[in-house]
Formats: structure tokens, C-alpha cells, sequence
């Protein structure tokens, strides 16, 4: 049945002849390990194509969606951290074969005649690989990629006389926006692409017509004698070599978790931009040079090294290709090589040993879990990436508090006691109860009458324990508490408080739920309540004004402080 | 493929008639050994990446919230006039990876009896999900997709494909505002499934 179908393609496209004529190609001295980077490349090619398809599945490239997006493939879609990552690590994979495979071309001496024009072509593909990476690397539109790149088109920005207009067309427009975005996006899915392909089908082609270079150490007749067959001596190796460079990635990408994604891009922020990996070297060497130098040096440096590569074929131009005699021309990639290597070690180093990077980077990494988890609890706003913030539980309550409570609670002319982080903490409620009319107390209000308290430390906490109790806390020690409670009770307190909710009209304010969400809630609409101060309360009352919502993130924000160390904001 | 020719030249310089077939065994194994590691990555690339595709079947992508949501007051719908369209607009509807307020997910048909009762049908069709208008002249509900027409009085099918009347919306009227509980049904089965 199966070949039925078969034959019928078959006399129709001709297509067995096809893959016999694809497969059948003699592999001079036979097949090599040093071989399979060209396949390892065109198999990493396409599990890049595969998976950017897939991502562009889910990806919105817009300023104010493509962050939430790809936040939103990270961390809901089903297998979403696995695609990205693969395709994320997949990009360093390709830099590196790329880098191997050009290596095994200069040391095989194969970008000698008549392969010179295949060579070039490779350069190029190199180029466009690190391209793919550079407008791929702003994509996600996370801070490090929109910091990262806006050093690069800032680099542009200072090529000589057109410079601006350099930097105004990649960046499309005077700064960064949905612009910037979708022509990125465009290049990096359309454009970049189609050019990559087709040059590596020339690539392959030329490949195909010139065979590969054979081993310099063996004569004609060894090599006519050790002649394999490339399908399958050749493609066994070649699919050895995808398979470990598979097996690698996927390690790779199970161990990082997938791909880095940071906090959304904010323009109004500090970051510690750096690049990928792969732009490490470029990166740290402007730092060595400033002035005019730099531009030189920022512009220059890749057109050198473009330059060397695509100008060595023409001047190691003898038949020779053993490598010992060629050592000159070798030598100069070598110092290329080694020059990179210590350029990136350099940049790492630095970065290892700057507290003030380590810090930043700590603290921007917090950012980046805090707006990833906000994202999926909440989703992100439609204003942008940076709005997820907005959506923390007690940032509108926070607003609110600023703007109609901070007067009161908050700074040295308060009107009220202080409402601070720690406010209503077990360290809190200690203070308080040590001297009730201290400034950060009732100290500025008209509310008096509360002697400190005078206990043995153990009852001490077990008051305090028994009042932070009250706020509904779910670290209270049970225990304690009761403890705390029957003193209270059994002692002073109860001469003036009550602590069951109800009770009205006491000296004091009845204590009970106090500093609870609701409590809190029902003290801002009718602070002057008889359950607490009565009119002996200044506070304002808010009846009305505020929203059930509103109210319920102003007490948010407030109970939020409890946790917060004191002084910390 | 000329693949004889070649392991004949090279078997020819191993120069042992005997290892011609222990070289083209070996180069069965690879050959089996080949396909089987393709097909391996490739399984190991096409699992994940179909569950990633099919990650939104099943799931709610679009959620509006379930509360119900206020479309009108209760005194500006006249008893006894013609059914009119209000459109439902909905807020903290959640789009895959946004959130937003205001967003309008969809309309209704809300009439007032004259004994006063609202009540309000899904602009949706139930044949294949157009938007119903109301017409005047035949006063009744009409789909201009495949002229499917249903009944003011209660919404049932009067003719065309549609295999169910127009579906209705859960209302309440809460101090003087009229709201709606918004949903969505299967279409084209009689009965109503909600999506
Ligand atoms: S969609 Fe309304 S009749 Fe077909």
C-alpha cells in the first residue's frame, strides 16, 4: 500500500531518483567527525526556524504587548519555557558551531581555490547569524534586550556623517517604540530569513559542486583508496553529532530553566544593560576607548574583522594546506580567538567583581519573578509591560494612602500616629505599648489617657502576641495569645478596652479585629465609631468616598506594611 | 543509488573479499541507526511543540468576569417598546496575556414587559453566530446570515436553520441598574451548552 503510494509520487516527481542523487556523493578519504559542522548548523537552522514559527504563534510584537507575551509563553503556555528556551539557547548553539565550522574551513585550508567564493558566503552567513541574534535579543522587550540594543543602535547613532540617519532607520523613528518593534520583528522573521536561506542553499550548493575538502596529510591514492559513500557513512556521523548537540541543548535548557526574560522594558529605570554572550568581546573593548578612538574602535572593530576573514583566502592563496605551513595566516586567527576569549573572560571578570553589578543584577532579577508572577496572577494592563506593576494588591491602595492619608499618617507634621512599614508588627505593638504617647503614637493627636504598659518581659509577649493576634496574622502563636488574652482580661486592660468587636462606649477602644483587613476598612469610613474613639477622633471620615474595591486596597496596602521591616521603604 | 559501486571501491581497498559483507552490514546499521536518531529528535521536538500548539484548547482564553455587569438603569428601558440593543461592556477582561477594563465583549436585545419585567437575549445567533437585529417591519428578531427569525414575545425559533431560539441572558436589577449575566453558547445544537 505504503509503496504504492509511493510509486505513484514517484512517477509523478521523480522524487527517489531525487533523494539517490542527493544522498549519492563520495566522500574523499572517507567520512569525518570534522565533517559534520555544515550539517549541525543546517539541523540547528532548522529547529530555529521550527521553533521561532511556533513562538510567532503567541508573540505580539507591539511596545506595549511583546513583553506580556512572551512572559505569557514563558510561563503559562503549555511547554512555552521549553520552545523559547530551545530556540533562545538554540541562537548560542549556532554562534558556536558557526564558530567551529569556520574554524575546520581555515584549518583544513578549504577556503582555498576554487572554494573562495563558498568561504565568503560564509562570512556572510556568520554575519547574518549574529543579525538573527541582535534583533532577536530585543524581541521579548524585556530591559536587558531594550537596554542591551539600545547600545547598539547607539553605536550606529555615532557612524560618521549619517550617523543619525543610521540609527533613526534601525531604530525607525527618534526613539524606541512599536516601531522599533515591528521592524525588528520584520527582519528578524521576514527578512533575515529569506536571505539566510538563500545563501544557504548557494552555500550547500557550492558545497556539493566542490565536495569537501579532504584530509591534507594523505596522497591521491590514499585518499581515492579511503573514499566512503556519504549516505550513510558520512550521515551517521553527521546525525551522531546533531544528536549530542541536541542532547546538550536540551540539558542546557532544562538546567537554565529556559530563557532568561527580565522585568518589561522601562524607560524610566536604571539598568545594567549587557549583551548576549556572543557580543561580550565588542562590548568590553569600548570600554578601553574613549574620545574618537571609540567610535574608531566601535565601527572599526567588526569591519576588521570581517575584513581579515573575508580576505583570507586571497592571501594564503598557495595549493599548500597543511596547517604547519600555513602557521603565519593561522596565527592570525589564533590571536582573533584568543583576543575574543579574553575579551569575554575580562567582561565576566569585571562583572563578578563590581558589588554594584552583582547588586543591580540581584535587584533586577527580583523585579523580573515579581512582574512574571504578577502577569499570571492578574495579567498585564493594556498600557504596557511596566503597568503589571500596577497591578500588585495594595499599589492602588498605596496611591490612594499617598494621596489622602499621607498628609496625616506620614512625615513630621502628622496629625496622626505614623502608618509606616511595620505598622502594627509585633515590634510595633511592643513600642506602642511601652509609650503610647510617643510621636509616632498619639503624640499628635488629642487622643490620651494611656499609660504605658508595665509587665514582666514573658507577659510582655504574650500581650503583644494577643494584640498582633487581632490583626488577623497568619503567624500567630496560638498559644501565646491566649495566654496574652487572659492577661488581658485578668489585668488593667480590660479597665478600659474590650477586645470582643461589640462593645461600645468604653474609655478606651475596643480592641477586638483590630488592625484587620475589615477593621481597618470600617475604621476609614467611620473612624469616629463608638466601638473606638468616638468623637474624640480628628480623623476625618471617608464615608462614601472610596470605592469597596478602593477600600479594600487602601487596606491592603496598610496591612501589607505589617510584614515590612520598619524604615525600609 | 549507486551505492554498490561505492562499497565495492571501498571494500576493494580493504582487499578482504570476506569483510564486503561485514561492510555493508555495518553500513545497514547506520543506515537503520540514522533514521532511528531522526526520528527520535524529531519525536523529542514534536511532542512538546504540539502540546504548546493545542494550549488553548480547552482553556479560557478570553475570561470576562463572572459577576454580573451593569448595562443600563432600570428606568431608562421603556415598557412596552421594541426590544433595544445595549452593548455589554465588561471590566478586568482578561485576552490571554492582557488585562483590561472597558472592553465591550459583546451586546443584548433588552425589552421591558408592560407589567414591567426586563428581560434580555444574546445578540449571538444560535446557528453559526452572527449578530441578530430586530426588525421593526416583521416585528420580530431576524439573523441577515441565513435568515433565521425568532419570536419577540419569548425569543423561539420562528423559521430558518437556527435549532434553537435566541438565547437568554440571566438578569438582575439591582438598585435601579439593570445587569447581566453575560455567556456564551455552543452553536448550531438545540440545546445550550455554554462555551
Ligand atoms: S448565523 Fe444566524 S442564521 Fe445563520
Amino acid at each position: 500500500m505504503l509503496s504504492k503510494i509511493g510509486d505513484w509520487f514517484d512517477e509523478r516527481t521523480g522524487y527517489r531518483a531525487g533523494i539517490a542523487k542527493a544522498l549519492d556523493e563520495d566522500v574523499l578519504g572517507g567520512a569525518r567527525f570534522a565533517y559534520v559542522f555544515g550539517s549541525v548548523l543546517t539541523f540547528l537552522l532548522v529547529l530555529q526556524m521550527t521553533t521561532g514559527v511556533f513562538l510567532a504563534m503567541y508573540y505580539s510584537p507591539s511596545a506595549t504587548d511583546a513583553w506580556a507575551s512572551v512572559a505569557f509563553i514563558n510561563d503559562q503556555v503549555t511547554a512555552g519555557w521549553f520552545v523559547r528556551g530551545l530556540h533562545s539557547h538554540g541562537a548560542s548553539a549556532m554562534v558556536i558551531v558557526a564558530g567551529l565550522h569556520l574554524l575546520q574551513t581555515a584549518i583544513y585550508g578549504a577556503y582555498k581555490k576554487p572554494r573562495e567564493l563558498n568561504w565568503i558566503i560564509g562570512v556572510v552567513l556568520l554575519g547574518l547569524i549574529l543579525a538573527f541574534a541582535l534583533t532577536g535579543y530585543l524581541l521579548p522587550w524585556d530591559q536587558t534586550g531594550y537596554w542591551a540594543t539600545q547600545v547598539a543602535t547607539g553605536i550606529a547613532g555615532t557612524s560618521p556623517v549619517i550617523g543619525q540617519q543610521v540609527q533613526e532607520a534601525m531604530q525607525a523613528g527618534n526613539g524606541y517604540g512599536n516601531l522599533t518593534i515591528t521592524r525588528f520583528f520584520a527582519l528578524h522573521v521576514f527578512v533575515l530569513p529569506a536571505i539566510l536561506i538563500g545563501m544557504t542553499v548557494f552555500h550547500i550548493a557550492l558545497f556539493r559542486k566542490h565536495h569537501q575538502t579532504p584530509p591534507w596529510w594523505l596522497d591521491k591514492k590514499e585518499l581515492k583508496a579511503r573514499t566512503q559513500p556519504f549516505w550513510p557513512d558520512q550521515m551517521f556521523k553527521d546525525i551522531v553529532a546533531m544528536a549530542v548537540v541536541f542532547a546538550l541543548l536540551i540539558i542546557v535548557n532544562y538546567q537554565t530553566g529556559g530563557a532568561h526574560l527580565d522585568a518589561p522594558a522601562d524607560p524610566s529605570t536604571a539598568f545594567d544593560a549587557r549583551p548576549e554572550w556572543y557580543f561580550r568581546p565588542l562590548f568590553q573593548m569600548l570600554k578601553y576607548f574613549h574620545g574618537p578612538m571609540e567610535v574608531i574602535v566601535a565601527l572599526g572593530a567588526p569591519v576588521v574583522i570581517g575584513g581579515v576573514l573575508l580576505g583570507l583566502p586571497f592571501v594564503d592563496r598557495g595549493p599548500e594546506r597543511n596547517p604547519m605551513k600555513r602557521l603565519p595566516y593561522l596565527a592570525v586567527l589564533a590571536v582573533g580567538i584568543v583576543l575574543t576569549v579574553g575579551l569575554t573572560l575580562a567582561s565576566y571578570r569585571e562583572d563578578a567583581n563590581n558589588p554594584e553589578f552583582q547588586k543591580a543584577a540581584k535587584h533586577s532579577h527580583a523585579r523580573a519573578t515579581k512582574a512574571r508572577e504578577l502577569a499570571v496572577k492578574y495579567g498585564v494592563p493594556a498600557q504596557g509591560g511596566p503597568a503589571v506593576f500596577t497591578m500588585e494588591p495594595g499599589y492602588q491602595g498605596k496611591k490612594l494612602f499617598s494621596r489622602d492619608c499621607a498628609g496625616c499618617h506620614l512625615g513630621s507634621d502628622r496629625k496622626g500616629p505614623e502608618i509606616a512599614s511595620g505598622y502594627n508588627s509585633r515590634q510595633w505593638i511592643s513600642d506602642f505599648l511601652h509609650n503610647p504617647a510617643a510621636d509616632r503614637f498619639f503624640g499628635p493627636t488629642k487622643i490620651t489617657g494611656m499609660d504605658p504598659v508595665t509587665a514582666s518581659d514573658e507577659d510582655y509577649a504574650a500581650l503583644i502576641e494577643f494584640v498582633y493576634a487581632q490583626t488577623g496574622a497568619d503567624d500567630v502563636n496560638v498559644d501565646l495569645a491566649a495566654q496574652g488574652n487572659k492577661l488581658f482580661d485578668d489585668g488593667d486592660c480590660s479597665d478600659c478596652h474590650a477586645s470582643d468587636w461589640e462593645t461600645e462606649d468604653e474609655v478606651g477602644p475596643n480592641i477586638g479585629k483590630r488592625g484587620s483587613h475589615d477593621m481597618i476598612k470600617q475604621f476609614i469610613v467611620t473612624p469616629n465609631h463608638a466601638r473606638w474613639f468616638g468623637d474624640k477622633n480628628e480623623m476625618p471620615s471617608s464615608k462614601g468616598k472610596y470605592s469597596e474595591a478602593e477600600l479594600d486596597e487602601i487596606a491592603g496596602y496598610i496591612l501589607g506594611l505589617q510584614s515590612k521591616a520598619r524604615n525600609s521603604d | 543509488m549507486s551505492d554498490k559501486s561505492k562499497e565495492k571501491s571501498s571494500s576493494e581497498s580493504k582487499a578482504r573479499p570476506s569483510s564486503e559483507s561485514k561492510e555493508n552490514s555495518r553500513r545497514g546499521f547506520m543506515k537503520t541507526a540514522t533514521l532511528a536518531i531522526g526520528g527520535v529528535m524529531g519525536a523529542i521536538t514534536a511532542v512538546p511543540l504540539v502540546r504548546y500548539f493545542l494550549h488553548p484548547v480547552g482553556r479560557r482564553m478570553v475570561s470576562t468576569p463572572s459577576a454580573p455587569i451593569d448595562i443600563a438603569a432600570a428606568s431608562d428601558i421603556v415598557a412596552g417598546a421594541a426590544p433595544v440593543r445595549l452593548p455589554i461592556i465588561a471590566s478586568g477582561v482578561r485576552d490571554a496575556w492582557n488585562t483590561a477594563n472597558d472592553i465591550a465583549v459583546g451586546s443584548c436585545w433588552v425589552s421591558k414587559s408592560e407589567a414591567g419585567e426586563i428581560t434580555a437575549y444574546s445578540s449571538v445567533c444560535p446557528h453559526l453566530g452572527c449578530s441578530i437585529s430586530f426588525s421593526e417591519k416583521s416585528d420580530d428578531f431576524r439573523c441577515p446570515c441565513h435568515n433565521s427569525s425568532f419570536n419577540k414575545k419569548d425569543g423561539g425559533r420562528n423559521e430558518g436553520p437556527a435549532k434553537r431560539g435566541l438565547d437568554p441572558l440571566e438578569i438582575k436589577v439591582e438598585e435601579g441598574r439593570v445587569k447581566v449575566v453575560y455567556k456564551r453558547y455552543r452553536n448550531d445544537i438545540s440545546d445550550r451548552e455554554p462555551v
